[in-house]
């Protein structure tokens, strides 16, 4: 009862546990929950501070009937030890209005006002000074309040009662915005016993995708990125992803991408639903996919490359790209492995076959010419004995607008080792060794 | 003590033996497929097969990117247009200097890992995919029973596999080199290449120069090979 003293409540019930109101915890459990229904329909979101709201068109049947399916969600949300009030309706506002304030159960199809004007306006969800009005009015029913004229009911009370009156009885649509954007691309597996192990898991991981991948092959598609999402009997959801680098439906390819990440998943009490959900796929044909499960087009690679993205990550794997710069550390970057590749453009000097990451600052001792005659690079006085250059490289102003030219320098020391090196505001740099 | 002392000895002489053992039959293994040579006589000449056969593992110590060029200057003919993967912890290779040496940056892929052992995994993954022409991985170091894999796995894939290590620990490696740089003309390179353990071969070393127009090696001198090549032993 909102605004009520806690003495008042104690005297109504002596046996009242109270604590600090904490919304932000409340939303984050709320959201958790969320996740949770995906179990039961993709199209789940949050609604207000404390409902969820879920598009079950389509699913009824899966549960064996709408009854059938608030009864099993009932009893999953009283496992998780949460009282529930859920009802099934044509339109979200009056499943809205059929939970709270009706009898909370299925609310049969075309009901409209026989069975819904009779509940308070409270149930229209208005703001709470209108619903106040419309009290002091005597407009206490949806009945009452729909059988007014529109016109001047808007010009009293403003849009809200008649948009809402319109949204209850399905004359508007509501769209709901789900909080994970389903794939079409999926296969679920409901368990009766809630399994804890990891050959369990791969057991229905290998299942999972079997069923995905014959689902992939019936419409000529490959997947590029999974979701294996497992939902625990404690209402957490964790979820692991995999992409490939090219279109696969070979589960035992796909298998090998997860199995490193299974050891993370923690069934806790035990995990009652898997969903494997492809979030991005590829038309794929038939003979594709045949060369590439023999390996014969490209001996395996693009497999291979899959694995190590896997297990070393993402961005861990890549090729050299060639870039229309002539800034040493731009003229390469990272591509990913299969992007397509571009030539080089020949440099003017010679180029050292490793660059260090950033330009290091060096010590230098200036020999009797003002040049640098020794460097200390890697703890050791390295005696240069020659210096070819310079070659100056002006930074891109539209680019690097704080950078300065840099003359660059070939130097070999006694040892014969070369240096790739470059002064810039009368400091020297390493940025490269030659081999 | 003793006891320990004799079991270190007898172990030592077994593994003499054994080495004796391989070397008189060769690698134990007849190596029937393709075979990737240096393209400079000498060199060949050393190699019981007339270059890097396909199907094995190869190990490199000295100057890191020495290595690097040396590498690159080898792989440009080793099967080429078909693809490289290149595993390592800290320098990329820098793909304009690798151009000097004719290898076309195209051609690889670098998997970065900085855990050595995801390293090692990596290497032999990639090695039992036929699909690679080479396979470098830069590891740190690497044990009898590693290097057993890898070479199993560089079979399987009949890959080749070039480990490049900074320890000299026992190896179940077909051979190993050793590049550093010497005192050049300050334009091309100028390595003392050793080749210091060859199954079936014998230790030599060379003062080799490589050319950027010809994209070739050129030998400068062989030099003393049997004592700088024991010494480096």
């Amino acid at each position: 009862m909102p605004g009520m003293r806690l003495a008042d409540a104690r005297a109504l019930v002596p046996e009242l546990v109270n604590g600090d109101a904490d919304p932000v915890a409340d939303q984050e459990a709320l959201q958790t929950l969320c996740d949770w229904c995906s179990r039961f329909t993709p199209w789940a979101a949050t609604d207000g501070d404390d409902g969820l709201i879920l598009d079950v068109s389509g699913v009824p049947h899966l549960f064996g009937g709408e009854a059938a399916m608030l009864q099993t969600m009932r009893q999953a949300f009283a496992r998780l030890g949460i009282d529930a009030r859920l009802a099934i309706a044509d339109t979200p506002a009056a499943a809205w209005a059929w939970a709270r304030h009706g009898r909370g159960d299925v609310l049969p199809p075309g009901s409209g006002l026989d069975q819904l004007g009779p509940l308070p306006v409270d149930a229209l969800r208005l703001a709470e000074d209108i619903a106040g009005d419309l009290r002091r009015l005597g407009l206490t029913t949806i009945a009452a309040l729909a059988k007014l004229p529109r016109a001047p009911l808007t010009r009293r009370f403003g849009p809200q009662p008649v948009e809402r009156l319109d949204r209850l009885l399905g004359r508007s649509e509501e769209p709901i915005s789900p909080r994970l954007v389903p794939a079409p691309w999926r296969a679920r597996a409901s368990l009766a016993e809630p399994i804890l192990t990891r050959d369990a898991i791969d057991t229905v991981l290998r299942h999972l995708l079997e069923a995905l991948c014959n689902l992939l092959e019936q419409h000529q598609r490959g997947a590029r990125q999974l979701a294996l999402h497992s939902y625990r009997v404690d209402g957490h959801v964790q979820s692991l992803r995999i992409g490939t680098s090219r279109a696969s439906r070979s589960p035992a390819h796909l298998f090998r991408l997860f199995r490193d990440q299974l050891d993370s998943i923690d069934p806790g009490f035990g995990i009652d639903m898997m969903l494997l959900e492809a979030g991005v796929t590829e038309p794929l044909t038939g003979s594709q996919q045949a060369i590439a499960a023999a390996g014969e087009e490209d001996g395996g690679i693009a497999e291979c490359i899959d694995r190590l993205q896997a297990r070393l990550g993402r961005n861990a794997v890549f090729r050299l790209q060639a870039m229309e710069s002539h800034w040493p550390e731009r003229a390469i970057h990272a591509a990913p492995p299969f992007a397509p590749p571009l030539p080089l453009k020949p440099p003017a000097a010679p180029r050292p076959v490793a660059l260090l990451p950033y330009p290091q600052m060096l010590d230098i001792e200036a020999g009797s010419s003002g040049w640098p005659s020794v460097i200390h690079w890697h703890r050791r006085r390295r005696h240069l004995t020659r210096m070819d250059g310079p070659e100056r490289i002006a930074p891109e102003w539209w680019r690097d607008p704080e950078e300065s030219p840099r003359d660059y320098y070939c130097a070999e020391d006694t040892e014969g080792r070369r240096y790739w090196l470059f002064r810039s505001r009368n400091t020297w740099f390493l940025h490269g060794l030659f081999a | 003590m003793v006891q320990q002392v004799q079991e270190n000895a007898s172990a030592g002489v077994i593994e003499q033996l054994r080495s004796r053992i391989s070397r008189l039959t060769g690698s134990g293994r007849v190596l029937t497929g393709k075979t990737f040579p240096f393209h400079e006589p000498h060199l060949d000449a050393a190699l019981p097969w007339g270059g890097l056969p396909a199907g094995s593992l190869h190990e490199l110590v000295g100057h890191a990117p020495s290595i690097t060029g040396f590498l690159a200057a080898f792989l440009a003919r080793v099967r080429p247009g078909r693809p490289i993967l290149w595993i390592t912890s800290e320098q990329q290779p820098y793909a304009p200097g690798l151009a000097a040496f004719g290898l076309d940056h195209r051609r690889l892929t670098i998997a970065w890992a900085r855990r050595p052992q995801d390293r090692l995994w990596a290497f032999e993954d990639a090695l039992r995919t036929p699909g690679f022409a080479a396979v470098i991985a830069e590891v740190d170091n690497a044990d009898l029973t590693e290097t057993r894999r890898l070479q199993l796995a560089a079979e399987s894939g009949n890959g080749l596999g070039l480990l490049v290590r900074r320890d000299a620990a026992p190896s179940a490696a077909l051979t190993r080199w050793r590049v550093d740089t010497v005192l050049g003309d300050g334009r091309s390179p100028r390595w003392s290449v050793t080749l210091e353990r060859c199954r079936g071969g014998q230790p030599a070393s060379w003062l080799v120069e490589f050319d950027h127009a010809s994209l070739h090696f050129r030998l400068v001198a062989a030099l003393a090979d049997r004592s700088l090549a024991a010494a480096a032993e």
